[in-house]
């Protein structure tokens, strides 16, 4: 069983118990979205307050986006509107793009 | 400290936590998977009404009311009247039965491992449980963040109450930095502690080979591991209530107030975990009145809910669930989903059909009332939800009925013995009167 485990790429029911190939320590995003560009930010964005965007973006990738903004930048506040914030996290041509207003 | 090292400190410290609880009698090794449990119950739940009285779930507030909580369980069993010590009969293992334990360790060493090696795949997991814990963490429970203001991204489903974002949030912090698979290494350990707890619970009364059946059935489920990997809510939820019925069906047996002080234990912890735990709780411990003749107990369990019910209406954070006992025509579909997933074998094995069989040969059937109860709280939760009803069960439905599975799996073993023990003076009559 251990050994069926360890087989790499053999599909058994053993080998997903144990986690297949393994995965990182980001999540698995629905949509593209680049986990070490947030990780960058995190200092930057620090206990400030900011606000997320995806310009012409999916009902999905903007949820995908406000979550990835609380669980990366869980030091800052989340506002809802930009007017307010002092940093925009906005991603565009599929890349993160951190803005800072004031 | 790395992934595994930060996790397993904090699962450590858990433990220590929990044998200081569960008392000098029981510091063995058979009694670790109660201990851990007991332990990161407990801390978890100190952490988070911590939380409501403006402290952060830091590692120094949790270390701080693990200290409390060991001072605490050291203090109380010193001057407890002495009980008998824990000298549970040795049980002869028969090849059969050895090789089945064997199977069940190697399963759960593997579940470990790919606790450790998984992001959680359910998208709450990263995008609110998670987050949650670790604005706990940055900022204590700050009503920016967890109450509806309009001026503030406020977290999804606000009125879910906090203690598995308090625990991975606490793994988080013991890793060093943002990894997202604490939660499914959290998630695994609790998994095989429940499986330690409901073989150490269940040991002393259930015949080796039907207790390594039972258990061999419970973690040869796919869905067991697939939810652990998805980081779910709902599993740890479902442990601390099939941990409540198991704890509270040997307490019936025994009247053992430890069993009963277990069962009260993990009925709190479990309404720290989600919001329909309220319900769910309630409606076992109606239950436990009916098989115990007393509710007070449950309606102490009941108690541990007010501190967040509190903390929510102070808040004003609304509930999700609306009452609208309109639309009954939802319930068909939602017993047709549920249905499917207790039954499909692909899923559960045969957890539930077993467990109903074994109540009715066994003449038992009251048995399934504690499962059956937990079953009625998810058909109403349905049945006055108002979301769209297809949406709500593709999206739900295959995880909302874990405490009722748990809870069923637990029951097995209880009434296999229950059942074979009824044939064994039979077989004997029948030896007497010459048959074979």
């Amino acid at each position: 069983m251990l050994a069926a485990a360890a087989v790499p790429w053999s599909g058994s029911p053993f080998r997903r118990l144990a986690g297949g190939e393994g995965e990182g320590r980001d999540p698995a995003f629905d949509v593209k979205l680049d986990a070490d560009a947030l990780r960058a930010a995190v200092s930057l964005v620090g206990d400030s307050e900011y606000a997320t965007e995806w310009p012409n973006g999916s009902p999905l990738q903007q949820g995908n986006l406000k979550a990835a903004g609380q669980l990366y930048f869980a030091g800052g506040f989340p506002v809802l509107e930009r007017s307010r914030a002092d940093w925009i996290v906005s991603v565009r041509a599929g890349r993160v793009v951190l803005t800072r207003r004031r | 400290m790395s992934l595994v090292a930060g996790v397993l400190a904090v699962n450590a410290a858990f433990l220590a936590v929990g044998y200081t609880l569960v008392g000098p009698a029981r510091w063995r090794a058979s009694w670790a998977g109660v201990a851990l449990l007991v332990g990161a119950g407990s801390v978890g739940t100190l952490v988070f009404f911590a939380t409501m009285l403006g402290w952060r779930a830091s590692l120094a507030v949790a270390a701080a009311g693990a200290a409390v909580l060991a001072v605490g369980g050291l203090v109380f069993w010193r001057r407890a009247p002495r009980t008998r010590d824990d000298l549970s009969p040795a049980r002869r293992l028969d090849a059969l039965t050895g090789a089945a334990l064997g199977v069940i360790v190697a399963i759960c060493l593997l579940g470990v491992i790919g606790g450790f090696r998984s992001a959680p795949w359910l998208d709450d997991v990263w995008g609110i449980w998670l987050p949650k814990g670790l604005a706990l963490w940055h900022h204590g429970l700050d009503e920016r963040l967890f109450a509806p203001s309009g001026e503030y991204v406020t977290f999804g489903v606000p009125d879910y109450p906090l203690w598995w974002s308090v625990i991975t949030s606490l793994d988080v912090q013991a890793v060093g930095g943002l990894d997202v698979r604490v939660v499914c290494a959290q998630l695994a350990l609790l998994t095989v502690a429940f499986v330690g707890a409901a073989a150490r619970l269940l040991w002393d009364c259930v015949r080796p080979r039907v207790l390594a059946g039972s258990l061999l059935l419970l973690v040869l489920s796919p869905e067991l591991w697939r939810h652990v990997q998805g980081g779910l809510a709902d599993l740890p939820l479902a442990i601390y209530l099939a941990l409540a019925v198991l704890a509270g069906a040997r307490w019936l047996q025994t009247r053992e107030p430890f069993l009963l002080a277990l069962a009260v234990l993990s009925l709190a912890v479990a309404l720290q975990i989600k919001t329909e735990a309220l319900a769910e709780v309630a409606a076992l411990a109606v239950v436990g009145a009916l098989f115990a003749q007393r509710l007070l107990w449950g309606a102490l369990a009941l108690t541990a809910a007010a501190p967040w019910l509190a903390w929510r209406w102070a808040h004003d954070v609304p509930s999700r669930a609306e009452l609208d006992l309109t639309r009954v025509e939802r319930l068909p579909d939602a017993a047709r989903a549920v249905a499917e997933h207790l039954f499909d074998p692909t899923e559960w094995l045969v957890i539930v059909p077993l467990a109903i069989v074994l109540a009715l040969i066994a003449r038992q059937p009251k048995v399934l009332l504690a499962p059956g109860a937990l079953l009625a709280v998810v058909l109403v939760a349905y049945w006055i939800d108002r979301d769209e009803i297809d949406f709500v069960l593709a999206t739900s439905s295959y995880r909302v009925i874990d405490p009722v599975v748990l809870s069923a799996a637990v029951l097995i073993p209880l009434l296999a013995e229950s059942f074979l023990q009824q044939r064994e003076p039979l077989r004997e009559n029948r030896a007497l009167v010459g048959e074979p």
